[in-house]
């Protein structure tokens, strides 16, 4: 008997068998995700091009030459503009939509399931989408604006820099927007609501109740839905690309356009891939505050 | 124990499968010479496939083709042309089979760099090259000697304008000088707010870039000078661009304006005067102007010049076709583009979609000699130039580089100076000069 249950013990432990599920995830992983970053960042210290065959390492070279580049501090200061009000500003609304749709008055069903339509666009449609909204010149809010007189001639949104930066921006917003509402509003189905009337029962009015009992319960997705938007925000391509190609005049030129145009039109994947790295160490940045907020959320 | 033997032998049966579909089948023969007995499928690549001005004239080269040679049919595979030269750098350097390709004659530095195209003068007959082809046309599709690309349509990218707007504004003839360009774009403005007086391509770098040249030949710049020195910023390429900021100023330019959008505006009237390829006409009529309607709509004109007597400018360009050597059939595919460039062919491509043709039989038809709108195009042709970044396989970057400062300059974010002198570093830079 002893010897027929000493044989049973002898199969895959535990971790063992963890392992075996997990590894074909991590085929997948190391496939698609970690040897394109680790042939990348090799590829940040060559000269490798998309018209030569062959790579010779040139060391610092390409950190080098985009960081003595007057143009690459403008395409920082526009990454930092694009995600900082690329975000902010669909996560205020999406708060405040998120807030509405709790109090659970009639048809906040409803109105969810719509506000969550348009998250299921795809980038690159939505930016065909309101590049024929701002059209200067048979763009649908021109045409509103002007028949309600309020501008007298067209507006080129986007072929001046300030509109094409706030184009893109409202652009981002409207797409975003229903991602932040969906994780704040079940954020906020955690929050008593008995605290909540029993605040109000104090006296305390909208701002105060939101401040010192909603807040408090829902600062941890708060954290995260703003760091992973962040980092959403630093990765998008799409919705610039088609809307204005990084201009007028490098106006819009982010760091994801950069190294598209470094790596597809300039055929300097070198230079692309270095430019991808500052991208990626920046990312990671974001990445450690985001594990931190996990760490602190399952304690 | 059991269980190790079961994991085992999952693992052995996965690993065995993979390698299966990994190796795969490599085929049945070798496919260079055509001599296999399957069908094979060659691939047409390009852009004029997917547009609706030239698509069903490629449909019926592909399918003029594939009726005479059921065992080597072609098929197209298109994209945007602003996404072909990419497409076609990305697939070749991939190792993706390429068969033939439309380029544009600009891209034929850059995609012979990649040593991926076919030395045609090895696959065809010099005394056919001669017989059929321009001798002047053939060296335009040569890099250090060697017959890479074939012509396919030859003209260039020119002025054409509304004859109706600027009936409406009393002007009966185009403007022959910059003054007067300047004073009809002003009169237009003054009719009708929403016209668009002179739609440049504005928005993409690299339309701007060549769109830019032609005004910058016209006030006697060049971006080098005969001994390869830049001098697009000395002060005929100040003049230039201080000319074109001055009419953005007075809203006679629009910034975000593409070759595309042009087009699509000028065939509802909202658009005096844009730069366009020889085909304009035909690219109108497939945006909704009745083809009687045409030449009331548009009309080519020489690009005004600066004195009268100047010679007015414009920008050579081209289609070509190209063979890849990842070609499964390198002769067959060849064969094909003899088929495009027949006289049946090209006559076709002429009446269908109005490129122009190369083969020599063909140009000098009565057909191509007497139209109204070659004959008109080609005389404002008669000075075009050469792009001068074409020569250079970092072409698509010196364009960028150029087609910035402009925009920079146009928006007032630095002046005509200083925004070409920036392009002329980066130019430098780029370059290693």
């Amino acid at each position: 008997m002893k010897s027929v249950a000493a044989k049973h013990r002898r199969g895959l432990s535990e971790n063992q068998v963890g392992a075996l599920l997990v590894l074909p995830a991590l085929l997948v992983f190391t496939v698609i995700m970690l040897y394109p970053l680790i042939n990348s960042v090799w590829m940040s210290f060559t000269n490798a091009s998309l018209i030569r065959k062959g790579q010779d390492f040139v060391g610092l070279s390409n950190f080098t030459h985009i960081f003595s580049d007057p143009n690459f501090s403008s395409v920082l200061v526009h990454t930092a503009i694009f995600v900082v009000a690329g975000t902010l500003l669909p996560f205020v609304l999406g708060l405040i939509w998120a807030l509405v749709l709790n109090e659970g008055k009639r048809g906040s069903e409803f109105l969810r399931g719509i506000t969550l339509v348009d998250w299921i666009i795809p980038s690159t449609a939505i930016g065909f989408l309101w590049t024929w909204i701002f059209q200067s010149n048979y763009g649908l809010l021109n045409e509103v604006l002007t028949k309600t007189g309020i501008i007298h001639s067209n507006i080129n949104w986007l072929g001046q820099p300030n509109t094409a930066m706030i184009a893109v921006i409202l652009a981002k917003t409207w797409q975003t927007l229903p991602w932040f509402m969906a994780f704040l509003l079940g954020g906020l189905k955690g929050v008593s609501h008995e605290q909540i009337e029993a605040a109000r029962l104090d006296g305390a009015g909208n701002f105060r109740t939101f401040t010192s009992v909603i807040f408090p319960e829902i600062k941890t997705v708060v954290a995260i839905v703003l760091i992973i938007g962040t980092i959403g925000s630093l990765q998008q391509f799409d919705l610039i690309w088609v809307m204005t190609q990084g201009g007028p005049a490098d106006s819009t030129t982010t760091l994801a356009i950069d190294v598209y145009r470094n790596a597809f039109q300039n055929w300097n994947l070198g230079t692309a891939s270095a430019i991808g790295t500052v991208w990626v160490v920046l990312v990671l940045v974001f990445m450690f505050f985001y594990l931190r907020a996990v760490k602190e959320d399952i304690r | 124990m059991k269980a190790r033997s079961k994991v085992f032998a999952g693992v052995l049966v996965a690993v065995t499968s993979f390698g299966l579909v990994a190796c795969g089948s490599t085929g049945s023969s070798d496919n260079k010479t055509g001599t296999s007995n399957t069908p094979e499928q060659l691939v047409w690549s390009g852009w004029s496939g997917n547009e609706n001005s030239t698509k069903p004239s490629i449909q019926q080269m592909i399918d003029s083709w594939n009726k005479d040679h059921p065992k080597q049919t072609v098929s197209w595979q298109g994209w945007p042309y602003d996404q072909t030269e990419q497409q076609l750098i990305i697939r070749s350097q991939g190792g993706q089979n390429l068969d033939v390709a439309q380029i544009d004659m600009n891209w034929l530095h850059t995609l012979a760099e990649t040593g991926n195209l076919v030395d045609l003068s090895t696959v065809y007959d010099k005394q056919w090259l001669q017989d059929n082809l321009d001798s002047n046309q053939l060296k335009l599709g040569q890099v250090d000697g060697k017959q890479y690309g074939i012509p396919w349509s030859m003209a260039s990218i020119g002025m054409v304008y509304n004859p109706t707007l600027l009936q409406q504004i009393g002007v009966s003839q185009p403007p022959t000088t910059t003054a007067n360009f300047e004073k009809d774009l002003e009169l237009l403005k003054a009719k009708d707010k929403n016209v668009i007086p002179y739609a440049m391509s504005t928005k993409g770098t690299a339309e701007l870039s060549s769109d830019f040249q032609v005004w910058l030949w016209t006030f006697g710049g060049h971006i080098f000078d005969s001994n390869g020195n830049l001098t697009l910023n000395d002060a005929n390429g100040v003049k230039a661009l201080t000319y074109l900021k001055e009419l953005k100023d007075k809203g006679l330019i629009q910034m975000d304006m593409s070759r595309f959008d042009a087009r699509q505006i000028f065939a509802k009237d909202q658009i005096g005067f844009y730069n366009d390829a020889i085909m304009a006409n035909s690219i109108l009529q497939s945006n909704g102007v009745a083809a009687d309607q045409v030449s009331k709509h548009i009309q080519p004109m020489p690009m005004p010049v600066v004195q009268e007597g100047d010679h007015p400018q414009s920008l050579a360009w081209g289609h070509m076709l190209v063979v890849f050597k990842t070609s499964k059939d390198t002769k067959t595919a060849a064969e094909f583009v003899k088929h495009i460039l027949s006289p049946d062919e090209e006559t076709k491509y002429f009446h269908d979609a109005a490129m122009p043709p190369v083969e020599k039989s063909v140009v000098n038809s009565d057909v191509v000699k007497n139209d109204p709108w070659t004959k008109a195009w080609i005389a404002g042709a008669a000075y075009a130039n050469g792009n001068e970044l074409s020569s250079y396989t970092q072409q698509s970057q010196l364009a960028d580089i150029i087609g910035g400062a402009v925009q920079k300059a146009l928006l007032g974010q630095e002046s005509p100076q200083q925004a070409l002198d920036g392009a002329a570093a980066q130019i430098k830079s780029t370059l290693g000069k």
